[in-house]
């Protein structure tokens, strides 16, 4: 499985860390130019070198403290924090230099070369800063060459000195977006190359998802129609069985009727006689029996096929809004009948309210839970069937008092093709597709944790 | 009246009304014992030989396979026949292959189990 996406989260983490590089990336920067100062501060302002030396190591030693800071800086209001403080610091040391200094033009354009690369950290979009540094050098050109004097070497000099350590900063920043630019790249390749893979995922699953319906609607259809058969097998044996004995006692009872019909008034004894032979109370209670049991066989495979038409109701694609004790009743019907023998079913169906379902496929539902409780108890097995209703839903359980759900089985007893009943018996796929089917009627299905004896499963629909 | 010993068959199903509809149509050619299972029909059998038993193979308790194998464990020379609706059930396949059963497929007809029956007696004869 991929790991959970979570784009804004990511946007925010990237952003923070964006920013935590950056701030590296200055400290780094300030802390290893600010040095370099100290001689040109010489050069320039030889009357307060030392004094400019001790504000240009502060400077640095904030610089410094600002990059430790930062490398273990997780939050952002610690990122931030310590970026304002950096700058704020050693742009201070800076500021109090400036009403001392006699080359004055060339110390304000530095440090306001100094103060875009603070504000080029934070938020400004890369187009804006590349503009505020080329108004810069602009504004540094042109006070050079509008100095009344010609321009001095060391002015020459300052100037190239700031160009450089800018561009140096600059390249340090570039560097860290580039980085970040880079990284959101490829997150958002990776991302495209996930999302691919799982929309080819979720149609071989679509796929696979239909074969397994399929699969078990025939599993489940085949059960069943095993079951019918044998329900109707015997009354169909009794039917086709019982009718040549009755065809063969019919015919000799009319053709005793015929005899009857053109005989003579001498032929009275004969005929008794006949009739003795046949033995008619013998016939008589035969033909009752024959046809007495053929009349049962008749009535049972009707209402087979009465429980049948209720259960299959729902072939209906159409859903509808009906009392699904109507779908229980009929289940346990057509699974009553074939109990094996010492296993009970006790229903205990409450008014419900009507839900809005597909017949059929609850029916399915209630046909699984049931058969496999049948399943799981043995002899003197009993199972009990209830529907209630709980607030705005109707609650079906089916509990018996079978061995119950072992601990380690509970979490995947929904997952497809998991069965514990062996190979060849179970399908594992009978609680899957109950699942499936429940959640599609936006309802849930569950084991019973608080059940002790045996296993009790909970299915819960909302009410129409 | 000495007349030639009737073939003594035994019918063992759960369900009443088949067990009504074999005796009906085979009285006069047999001597028809019935059960209603597989208990019943051992017990009988202690008191009672017969020559052909033909066992329901859907019972609750014991199924007929299980009666047909004790039968070959307690009453070898009894001629064993399956009756059911499930004759591809690999437990039956298996028993068929095995030798142990003869399968007769549920509804039964009247001339089919006769001629079987004839069939599986003789064989049994013949074997001695």
């Amino acid at each position: 499985m991929p790991a959970c996406v979570d784009p804004p989260g990511a946007w925010v983490a990237e952003c923070l860390e964006r920013e935590r590089r950056e701030g590296i990336a200055a400290a780094l920067c300030a802390g290893l130019l600010i040095p370099a100062w100290v001689p040109l501060d010489m050069l320039m302002e030889p009357a307060r070198a030392r004094q400019f030396a001790v504000l240009r190591l502060v400077g640095a030693a904030f610089s410094v403290a600002a990059f430790a800071s930062l490398r273990r800086a997780r939050t952002r209001a610690a990122v931030r924090a310590t970026n304002a403080a950096h700058f704020v610091m050693t742009g201070l040391c800076v500021a109090v230099m400036l009403p001392q200094v006699e080359h004055f033009q060339a110390y304000v354009v530095g440090y306001s070369l100094f103060l875009w690369g603070a504000g080029a950290l934070f938020t400004w979009p890369v187009w804006l800063a590349a503009g505020t540094a080329l108004a810069h050098l602009s504004l540094l050109s042109l006070l050079i060459l509008a100095a009344p004097a010609r321009p001095h070497l060391d002015d020459l000099l300052s100037g190239g000195f700031y160009l450089v350590t800018t561009a140096a900063m600059v390249l340090g920043f570039v560097g860290a977006r580039r980085r970040t630019l880079r990284r959101a790249f490829q997150a958002s390749m990776e991302l495209a190359q996930r999302h691919r893979e799982l929309v080819t995922a979720l149609e071989s699953l679509r796929d696979t998802q239909a074969r397994l319906v399929a699969s078990e609607k025939q599993s489940a259809l085949g059960r069943l129609l095993a079951g019918l058969s044998h329900e109707i097998n015997n009354p169909v044996n009794v039917l086709q069985n019982n009718l040549d004995p009755v065809r063969e006692h019919v015919g000799a009872l009319v053709e005793l009727a015929r005899h009857v019909e053109g005989a003579r008034p001498g032929e009275l004894p004969a005929l008794q006689a006949r009739c003795r032979e046949l033995d008619l109370a013998f016939v008589a209670e035969d033909l009752a029996d024959a046809t007495g049991i053929m009349r049962s066989a008749v009535e049972r495979i009707r209402q087979v096929h009465r429980d049948l038409r209720a259960f299959i109701r729902g072939g209906e694609p159409e859903s509808v809004v009906s009392d699904l004790n109507e779908g229980l009743q009929a289940t346990l019907a057509l699974i009553g009948r074939r109990l094996p023998a010492g296993i009970r079913i006790d229903a205990d169906l409450g008014r419900l309210r009507p839900v809005r379902m597909q017949p059929g496929q609850l029916n399915q539902v209630w046909h699984n839970l049931v058969q496999n409780a049948v399943d799981a108890v043995g002899a003197g097995g009993v199972i009990t069937v209830r529907s209630r209703e709980i607030g705005s839903e109707v609650e079906v359980s089916v509990a018996d008092t079978g061995p119950g759900v072992p601990a380690e089985v509970l979490p995947r007893l929904f997952e497809p093709f998991f069965t514990t009943k062996g190979v060849g018996v179970g399908t594992g796929l009978g609680l899957a597709t109950c699942y499936q089917i429940v959640e599609r009627h936006a309802g849930r299905i569950a084991v019973d944790p608080t059940c002790e004896a045996g296993a009790r499963f909970v299915v819960r629909l909302p009410a129409a | 009246m000495e007349e030639e010993r009737r073939t003594r068959v035994l019918v063992v199903d759960d369900d009443a009304p088949n067990v009504r509809t074999f005796l009906r149509v085979f009285r006069e050619l047999y001597d028809v014992r019935t059960a209603l299972s597989g208990a019943e029909a051992l017990e009988l059998l202690r008191s009672c030989p017969v020559d052909v038993a033909l066992v329901d193979y859907s019972m609750p308790a014991m199924n007929g396979l299980e009666i047909l194998r004790e039968l070959e464990r307690s009453f070898p020379k009894v001629v064993r026949v399956l009756l059911t609706g499930y004759g591809d059930h690999p437990d039956i396949l298996a028993a068929q292959r095995a030798g142990l059963v003869t399968v007769l497929s549920k509804p039964w007809d009247r001339d089919e189990v006769e001629r079987t029956v004839e069939q599986l007696l003789a064989a049994r004869d013949a074997r001695g």
